[in-house]
């Protein structure tokens, strides 16, 4: 397991993919796990304390460009270095860095930053720490890049004032910045090319906190003297980093953390029976899904893809793998919301999904789809699945089990998350795939399914491709008209379904757990608040 | 020399070692179940381990399966079963690998002595001092191998402790009349050392084959335990052991399950050696 | 003069040691699947300029003999390089420096525990061999050695710290007394282990010494037991015992390893495993050349203590 301690490192990777993000409406559903009763006699509850949140995974670096993760750097790097603005869960700008931001046409933002900030080493923000930060943001070696816009150019065309060229119209661009640039000093940030990031450098920001200590087990934040805007309750936080579900809960149990993300859903229960513990089941469109590389065999072959289509028994798998707490996806690739703003409401999109085969499972079709294959009795394939993700692991042996009938022989292969998120980003993938948390969190088709298909695509580790589709893919990230933007989805949606490049299995909520605090919406909190600050200030104490 | 009374009370606690100890009696008794366990587990498993019913997925002990089911509704009664011949059999191999290839170099190096000796020794000291679990875990994690890998290195580090046992024990025996007189009759090293070396250390060589069963059998398994050296979904204690440790409040008898055979068949075997090490020490002693 | 040679030879044994193992330990970059610059990477995106650094770094471009008389000239300095994934960019000697110090302490309690209670169980086991006070500590250290390390501190975890509340179940605390309290639990499991070996090495040095003719002329002249014990035992019996230290270093690395998983102790063990499953290599090239350091120092302090507990050694230094 190899580290299977490290339980489900992929969880913690939600922003892992893609663009920027939010989408569902009213999001979270409190979920009353717990005993109701809740701890007030917490000795930290009271304001000016310290507040204590779990990390699952050390972090390699407090820069959010290099290791851009929610629910890693982006939960810890939010409060110190801040975005320009805040996306809410309802799809609201808020201003935080830039009071205003306006798009005088499809290719420019121009962002208005507030003055009188200073960064927690006194000096002044500047028009020119916001450009270097967004710049930053999208060098195309670090790992942000692939969550940024195309960009032309950025100048400060003022004191303060930013003005961000795009290199083509982009309908999630002010999203996409407003999720993954953190502003930052750009001096300091300069001095320390080498080592930002790490212990030595941490970045400076504008936030309510800076960075007191930053060691693999864990990170520790103290007020930032001078912060231009309202402090939050905790005058010090820290987040210990326990990699293991079963250590993170005797330590939620035994008080030595606050909060934390639950890895394996299907120890939600658990959680919950911990006396004092309110868990949160926050739904998110965290997309799980299978994948076949369609340019080499045997998955070239679309009568094969579509028997194993029909053969996997999804909500038998949801409730061995992940207890059920998932909302299944069919038909296409993304949830519904994900398409309604183009197709111009939710039941538009729905009326259409619809119509798409969804392959429920049904031996006797697959058994006829391998039939009329090139393989009628089968293959043997090698199935790689991260072994730090319970799910995936049961997963695939249930997979395993589900295509002998078909004289599919799946060999399972662990590997590593890093390993595997090498190949899948520098598309090494081959044959058969399960990938895990695909993010999209925008309200829009170019969020994350143009992602998956046509040449541009950067997650397309299927290979899939084809001049229809990579025409669509065209017109959904950069055309203006929503009729034409919904048209070209439903091109990409119906070749998806019909060829099978992916199966979509369902998607996973996000769980939070608090002890002795509450958050004070009783809908929890988003995952998009997460990185950008706002976080802290939903939390007070359950009394 | 030593007083008499001294000398008659030591005697008769020899004699009486010459009857296996109850402790040693129930041990046997433990080893010929896992025997059973390891060859034919299908006469106990009460279901095919493999076989999987998702409906069935992390259920609690019941009249139907006993110990509960796992994550993917195998019976773990039948998994820890299942699982005997993995925890067995690498660990026999690493003990009888281990006691062959260290005896024979060795008795060779203490016969021999010379530069092979040399050779051999200081081999033996150089690996003899290293944490071998932790190898493995550095080899077998980087690398990416499987069980066979990590029985492989497994056996390969615990060569060195044989070495350095046979070859002082032969070194002893080396200097005794019967190999001088074998050597004067022009008899060849080879031929000393199985025919007339070999059967003189050989209770020490058994007791020392049982101990290194043990230390494979534990290293082993805690591999498996960190998910090392097992093959995914493969039955194995150490793997069970770590999926049960998360659900150990609803169904603790996962991890009590192997738990109880890994230390079952760790116990007896120790007391077996151990006992089998006392008498032929004490046989040595007597000659 | 005998001595000195003796010492020297134990240390150029030991350098060779580490010269061996610096070898394997670099090999482990290419052992491991991909090519060296596809493993340095890890999963940092490859962009012309990263391979660029980590190929002048890592002298890449250079034949492996002198990629690897690179790597040990900074090894020698405790140069290591920087993490991959673990911590990326933090010097290796860093992040075991950090994780050292939770290991040496847990390894320090337990020690503590085993010769307060370990010892003296054992001397008394051998003195009075074959009695009922024997066979019990016999079967129950045979039991201890047998309950490898990752069930016992699940065990102990679940029933001490879980069920009954006596310990804290997470964490290494703050301050001096905070700290041995979280260590304590962690200790004590990893002190059985170590002490039922303690106990069955004490036994068999005792029951080799009591028949030893000035043992038995001890209690002709009539000493009482605890000064034969102490006076002429003890002294006699550290030999075996001290020369098991390296076993019990080994073991005391290998068990701790679980402990600190099982307890989720940051400290040495905990670093491996994050290395190893993150191949993050030159982590793990710095870890496994500081603890093959380690075995190789006290490996070293055990002939030297050898030695001065025990003088006839020194005169049959030749022998070994």
């Amino acid at each position: 397991m190899p580290d299977r301690n490290k339980a489900h490192r992929g969880a913690r990777r939600a922003g892992l993919a893609a663009s920027a993000s939010v989408v569902l409406g009213a999001l979270t559903l409190p979920l009353a796990l717990g005993s109701g009763a809740s701890a007030s006699t917490h000795p930290s509850a009271s304001s000016g304390g310290t507040f204590t949140w779990a990390l699952d995974d050390p972090q390699s670096s407090l820069d959010y460009a290099v290791d851009p993760e929610i629910q890693g750097a982006g939960i810890v790097m939010s409060l110190v270095t801040q975005p320009l603005e805040a996306l809410s869960s309802t799809n609201q700008y808020s201003p935080i860095l830039a009071t205003s931001e306006q798009q005088p046409n499809p290719t420019t933002l121009v962002y208005h930053i507030r003055s009188g900030v200073r960064f927690s080493n006194g000096a002044p923000l500047t028009a020119a720490d916001v450009v270097f930060s967004i710049e930053h943001a999208a060098t195309p070696s670090l790992a942000s890049a692939t969550q940024m816009p195309a960009i032309a150019a950025v100048t400060a065309s003022g004191p303060l004032t930013v003005t961000v060229k795009l290199k083509a119209p982009n309908p999630v661009a002010r999203a996409d910045i407003a999720m993954t640039v953190f502003v930052q000093d750009a001096a300091f940030a300069k001095a320390h090319k080498a080592t930002l990031g790490t212990p030595s450098a941490v970045p400076i920001g504008t936030g309510p906190f800076k960075v007191t200590s930053d060691t693999s087990s864990s990170i520790k934040l103290a007020r930032s003297p001078g912060y231009w805007g309202r402090y939050p309750r905790f005058s010090s936080l820290v987040f210990p980093v326990i990699t293991d579900d079963n250590a993170r809960q005797l330590a939620l149990r035994s008080g030595a953390i606050d909060g934390s993300q639950i890895v394996d859903l299907k120890n939600l229960g658990q959680w919950g029976s911990i006396p004092g513990v309110r868990a949160y089941l926050s739904p998110s469109n965290s997309l799980d899904l299978v994948g076949f590389d369609v340019a080499k065999p045997p998955f070239n072959d679309v009568h094969v893809r579509r028997a194993i289509a029909y053969a996997i028994e999804k909500q038998g798998l949801a409730r061995a793998a992940l207890d059920n707490n998932v909302s299944f996806v069919s038909g296409g690739l993304v949830p519904d919301y994900e398409v309604s703003d183009v197709a111009g409401s939710l039941g538009a999109a729905d009326k259409f999904i619809s119509t798409l085969p969804g392959y429920s499972y049904n031996l006797a079709k697959a058994e006829a789809q391998m039939k009329q294959s090139a393989y009628p009795h089968g293959f043997s394939t090698t199935v790689l699945y991260i072994d730090t993700i319970q799910w995936e692991t049961t997963f695939v042996l249930a997979l395993q089990q589900e295509l002998k009938p078909l004289g599919i022989t799946v060999t399972p292969k662990p590997v590593s998350f890093d390993a595997w998120f090498g190949d899948f980003f520098t598309h090494k993938l081959v044959g058969m795939n399960i990938l895990t948390l695909a993010n999209a969190l925008v309200n829009d088709p170019s969020g994350i399914l143009t992602y998956f298909v046509g040449p541009q695509g950067s997650y397309n580790f299927a290979q899939f491709m084809n001049p229809a589709v990579d025409n669509a893919s065209n017109v959904v990230n950069s055309d203006a008209s929503s009729a034409r933007r919904w048209a070209a989805t439903k091109v990409i949606l119906s070749e998806v379904a019909s060829q099978v490049p992916y199966l979509p299995l369902w998607t996973e909520p996000s769980p939070l757990v608090l002890k002795g605090y509450k958050f004070t919406s009783s809908n929890g909190l988003s995952l998009f608040d997460m990185s950008n600050g706002k976080w802290i200030y939903e939390i007070q104490p359950a009394s | 020399m030593a007083s008499v009374a001294v000398e008659t009370g030591h005697a008769s606690a020899l004699r009486a070692r010459r009857r296996p100890p109850l402790s040693v009696l129930l041990s046997l008794i433990v080893v010929a179940g896992i025997l059973v366990l390891t060859i034919v587990p299908g006469v106990v498993e009460p279901y095919n381990p493999l076989a999987q019913n998702l409906l069935l997925s992390s259920g609690g002990p019941s009249g139907l399966h006993w110990l509960g089911t796992d994550a993917n509704g195998r019976d773990v009664l039948s998994l820890v079963v299942a699982g005997t011949r993995a925890a067995v059999v690498g660990p026999a191999v690493i003990a009888v690998g281990t006691v062959v290839l260290g005896a024979t170099l060795g008795i060779a190096a203490g016969l021999k002595g010379g530069i092979f000796d040399a050779v051999v020794n200081r081999l033996a000291d150089l690996l003899y001092a290293l944490p071998g679990l932790l190898v493995v875990i550095v080899v077998v994690g980087i690398v990416g191998g499987g069980y066979w890998l990590a029985v492989g290195v497994l056996l390969v580090l615990s060569i060195p402790g044989e070495i350095r046992l046979c070859r002082a024990a032969s070194a002893v025996q080396a200097r005794l009349a019967y190999v001088e007189a074998a050597r004067t009759l022009g008899l060849g090293t080879w031929r000393i050392m199985w025919r007339y070396l070999a059967p003189n250390i050989l209770p020490t060589i058994i007791a020392t084959l049982l101990l290194d069963f043990v230390g494979a059998l534990l290293g082993l398994a805690g591999l498996a335990y960190l998910g090392f050296g097992t093959l995914p979904g493969a039955p194995s204690w150490g793997q069970l052991l770590f999926g049960g440790e998360s659900l150990l409040q609803e169904n603790p008898w996962m991890s009590v399950g192997p738990s109880i055979l890994i230390i079952l068949t760790a116990t007896s075997v120790t007391l077996i050696g151990d006992w089998l090490y006392d008498r032929s020490v004490g046989t040595m002693g007597a000659r | 003069m005998l001595i000195v040679v003796f010492l020297l030879r134990r240390l150029v044994g030991g350098l060779v040691l580490l010269l061996v193992l610096s070898m394997l330990v670099f090999g482990l970059l290419y052992l491991s699947p991909g090519s060296a610059i596809e493993t340095l990477m890890g999963s940092r995106p490859p962009t012309p300029a990263l391979v660029h650094a980590l190929t002048l770094e890592y002298h890449l471009n250079e034949p492996v003999v002198a990629q690897y008389w690179h790597w040990l000239a900074g090894a020698v300095h405790l140069d290591f390089g920087t993490s991959i994934s673990v911590q990326t960019d933090t010097p290796v000697s860093t992040l075991i420096w950090q994780h050292l110090g939770v290991s040496a302490e847990l390894a320090l309690y337990s020690l503590l525990i085993v010769a307060v209670v370990g010892v003296p169980l054992g001397m008394v086991s051998g003195m009075w061999r074959g009695t009922v006070a024997d066979r019990s500590v016999s079967l129950i250290s045979t039991a201890a050695v047998s309950a490898p390390a990752y069930v016992s501190s699940v065990l102990a975890l679940y029933l001490f710290g879980v069920t009954l509340s006596w310990f804290p179940v997470y964490g290494v605390g703050s301050g001096v007394a905070g700290r041995i309290g979280h260590l304590t639990l962690p200790a004590l499991t990893l002190a059985v282990l170590l002490g039922a070996i303690v106990v069955r090495q004490t036994r068999a040095a005792v029951i080799g010494i009591v028949h030893e003719d000035f043992v038995t002329f001890a209690r002709l002249r009539g000493l009482g037991t605890g000064r034969i014990l102490v006076r002429y035992t003890l002294r006699n019996a550290a030999v075996p015992v001290v020369t098991s230290a390296g076993l019990l270093l080994i073991i005391a690395l290998t068990a701790g390893l679980f402990v600190e998983q099982v307890f989720s102790l940051p400290g040495a063990g905990t670093l491996l495993l994050m290395a190893v499953t993150d191949k993050d290599i030159p982590t793990v090239q710095g870890l496994a050349m500081a603890l093959g350091l380690l075995v190789v120092v006290v490996n070293l302090l055990v002939d030297i203590a050898v030695l001065v507990i025990d003088p006839r050694s020194r005169f049959s230094t030749k022998v070994r």
